[in-house]
């Protein structure tokens, strides 16, 4: 028995070791995690947004969008354009992270605005208007590595059981919410293999197999899936019981997109406001950096055209909604 | 239920806390009943296939033993192996050989004679048909005793670890395994660990992390990649087939030691082959040592001169090929390599008394780099969604090789993680021990293990892929 004694002793050595380095690396990321992250550095100044709404005595605005905001929104310009179309005073607060979409802007808006009763009074939601991915309509693969930071332990079941596809992605999530470091993953890859430079070209490589992929499945599909809008109205139930104006801003993208049926009979039933802002008056194709994103000459004469349309809204006295055909000028 | 699914591992969890508790009789029982929830959870109601399969060979292997007569001996025989190769035929082929006898047909101008079905493939029915067909031929030839219980040979069958994607393990192994006492040792929780640890690595960060080079490279017009980006595609992808499915039997082999049993060695370091014998001696060994015992040797093997050879060494790898999935890549898969295997052949110098000298470590270098680089053209063919795919690839591999970005990220992504698995295996190769490193101090075990950790923890695709030997 011996051996077999101290073969067992070895083999406990060996798995309280894999444990210690595991504990090692959770302490880390939860030590170390926001400074390494330009992500999670922005995901904690969303409460000091918020109560900087709070405090304020304008109308309060909220701007939730991604990427497409980022590069097609001059938010010193719109501030100053904004008043300049009307009387009143604004104070607004953008958020807008690369890659989120209506799931993580509803749980934004819930968590730090909703919850603590820190509300604007208008929240505008600028969105891609092509179907999935970028967008309003529901989405097949959630970010978990960012949802978890909307959520709160109670939060979690609901979240899992509503938000997150399937048993395998539940329990990622939960485990995602429950370790640091298994929920830094995605970003701990990124840096390791492309910020330190470990892969040539990791960012652009990664992309391009993202692009192969998604056409791939775009290819192999007969047709493509409808959209469908749970989430949106889910996040107009809230607004409504907070008594938030919401607006939705289809955002320009180089080929016209329009309104499905399913988003338009919404739009309709919740009573919500869809500005299509795909087409500014002015904006040519010298205006994209690519498809979908604005560049610095683009966004200028977009966010001019965005104040105009926004400042109208906020003047209008009754917030219904505004018809759905693209404006003239087109 | 993937291995690589936290389902599985919650199955898992549940049916093993249970089986250690239960004494021998009932753990046969809890397996059987484990096996079929585990199959169940694919597809329902291809458990009728299984059952078929079971009682089919169940009363062949017993009518066998029973009888005197030679006659009815290899009616049972026939009659079984009838069942086992219909099945197989009807779900795996019938689509294929339809396809193909139509399209013949409507060329000579004539009507279509069979109809198209859409027939789904049930998983893994390449593994378990082989299995019953071995056991039954074996109980023919007396070299197993064909066995009276039921639940055993169902459990033969049916045992979860390896029914999906093997080792194909034989009767005369595995039954004795299960009808006797299981005894637990240290050994089996040590060496099951670091099967199951470095299975889940070779699966979850080798292969699925080359399947994305793959998938893009092999997606790309061809007229759109360079010989490098094709090349860099091969080995991508010969990393993939290799750490998928020797992942998934090295976790099947894991499994089944935590639960007591030994399934036989599916993959002994393959890429070290100079010869293309030596790498069917390494590359699933359980497929490569069936068709040899079920096939090449019924055929005649090597007794029957030089051409009868050839020939049955032809056919075998060509039926090899198209065991593989049905259609002419695969066939003409297999045909490689048994064009390979006679051409090595042909060459091969008979070994004299002088000749057992090793050869000097640049020779056997080069014959190793050959040898690797005729794998990875098989592999092409392998991969290719079709033959004319094969064809411009295989013209890009001959030239064009300038360097760009793509393939400078496609070839770091390809260091970063073969380089780490690549120095291990050479370790295990120049030990000529597999399980090497469960015997070695526990400290390097733990660097290796932390490591196993870290790259699952870390650098795992965000989409799991299912296995591809599934399909086959």
């Amino acid at each position: 028995m011996p051996s077999s004694t101290s073969s067992s002793r070895q083999e406990l050595k060996v798995v309280l070791c894999v444990a210690a380095a595991l504990l090692v690396v959770e302490l880390a990321s939860r030590a170390f995690g926001s400074r390494v992250s330009k992500e999670i550095r922005y995901i904690r100044t969303f409460p000091r947004k918020a109560d900087s709404l709070r405090k304020s005595k304008n109308r309060r605005i909220l701007i939730l969008g991604n990427s497409l905001t980022n590069c097609g929104l001059d938010l010193p310009l719109l501030k100053s354009q904004l008043p300049r179309h009307s009387r009143d005073g604004f104070h607004i607060e953008t958020i807008a992270m690369d890659g989120t979409a209506i799931t993580e802007w509803y749980h934004i808006f819930r968590r730090f605005f909703a919850e603590p009763k820190q509300l604007p009074n208008v929240m505008i939601v600028n969105f891609h208007p092509a179907g999935t991915d970028a967008g309003i309509a529901d989405e097949k693969l959630v970010r978990m590595e960012r949802l978890v930071h909307y959520c709160r332990a109670r939060d979690i079941p609901q979240v899992a059981l509503n938000e997150v596809a399937g048993f395998g992605n539940r329990c990622k999530f939960v485990q995602s919410y429950l370790l640091a470091s298994f929920g830094n993953r995605v970003r701990f890859k990124r840096m390791a293999l492309g910020a330190l430079g470990t892969v040539p070209h990791y960012a652009r490589g990664e992309r391009h197999m993202h692009r192969l992929a998604a056409s791939r499945r775009k290819g192999g599909r007969a047709k493509p899936p409808v959209p469908t809008y749970r989430m949106l109205e889910k996040l107009a139930g809230l607004t409504h019981r907070c008594d938030v104006q919401l607006i939705l801003v289809a955002m320009p993208v180089s080929e016209y997109v329009p309104t499905g049926p399913a988003l338009t009979r919404l739009v309709h039933a919740e009573g919500l406001t869809l500005l299509d802002c795909q087409k500014p008056p002015g904006l040519t194709a010298e205006g994209y950096a690519d498809s979908s994103h604005l560049n610095e000459q683009g966004a200028q004469i977009f966010t001019r055209y965005y104040a105009e349309r926004i400042a109208k809204e906020l003047t209008r006295e009754s917030s219904s909604s505004e018809a759905l055909e693209p404006p003239a000028g087109r | 239920m993937l291995f690589n699914s936290y389902a599985f591992w919650f199955f898992f969890a549940a049916v093993f806390l249970l089986y250690r508790v239960v004494p021998h009789k009932w753990q046969n029982r809890l397996l059987l009943v484990a096996s079929g929830a585990f199959y169940a959870a694919w597809d329902w109601r291809f458990l009728s296939l299984l059952l078929v399969c079971v009682v089919a060979n169940y009363a062949a292997g017993l009518a066998i033993q029973r009888s005197s007569s030679a006659a009815r001996r290899k009616a049972a025989l026939i009659g079984a192996c009838c069942v086992n190769l219909g099945l197989l035929g009807f779900f795996k082929y019938y689509g294929f050989f339809s396809a193909e006898l139509n399209a013949l047909l409507g060329g000579l101008g004539l009507a279509a004679l069979l109809p198209t079905l859409k027939i789904v493939l049930p998983v893994g029915i390449s593994f378990f048909t082989f299995k019953a067909v071995s056991y039954t031929v074996d109980v023919y030839r007396r070299k197993v005793q064909a066995t009276g219980n039921l639940l055993h040979f169902a459990l033969y069958i049916a045992f979860f670890p390896p029914l999906l994607a093997g080792p194909i393990d034989r009767a005369g192994r595995f039954l004795p395994q299960v009808a006797h006492p299981r005894k637990y040792g240290p050994d089996d929780f040590r060496i099951g660990l670091y099967m199951v640890l470095y299975g889940l690595f070779k699966k979850v960060v080798i292969a699925d992390n080359m399947a994305s080079i793959v998938n893009a490279i092999f997606a790309t017009p061809v007229a759109e990649l360079t010989g490098l980006q094709v090349l860099l595609g091969v080995y991508a992808f010969a990393f993939q087939l290799y750490g998928d499915f020797s992942g998934y039997s090295l976790i099947a082999r894991g499994v089944a030691k935590w639960l007591g049993f030994d399934l036989m060695v599916n993959f002994r370091i393959p890429y070290v082959a100079r010869t293309p014998s030596e790498f069917w001696q390494r590359w699933h060994i359980s497929l490569s040592t069936w068709l040899r015992d079920y096939l090449y040797i019924p055929l005649g093997g090597n007794r029957k001169g030089r051409f009868n050879t050839y020939r049955n060494l032809m056919l075998t790898m060509a039926l090899g090929g198209l065991w593989h999935g049905a259609g002419w890549t695969y066939v003409c898969w297999g045909v490689f390599h048994g064009l390979i295997l006679c051409i090595y052949r042909l060459f091969e110098r008979p070994r004299t008394d002088g000749d057992s000298a090793p050869l000097p470590a640049w020779r056997r270098a080069i014959a190793l780099f050959v040898m690797f680089h005729l794998v990875c053209l098989g592999w092409l063919l392998f991969r290719a969604d079709s033959m004319t795919q094969v064809w411009q690839m295989t013209g890009r591999l001959v030239g064009d090789f300038r360097p760009d970005w793509f393939a400078a990220f496609c070839g770091g992504m390809l260091l970063f993680y073969l380089v780490p698995m690549a120095l291990l295996e050479y370790w295990l190769h120049r030990k000529d021990d597999l399980l090497a490193l469960t015997k070695a101090h526990w400290l390097p075990r733990a660097a290796v293990y932390v490591y196993f950790v870290f790259m699952l923890w870390f650098f795992a695709p965000e989409t799991a892929h299912a296995f591809i030997y599934f399909q086959f």
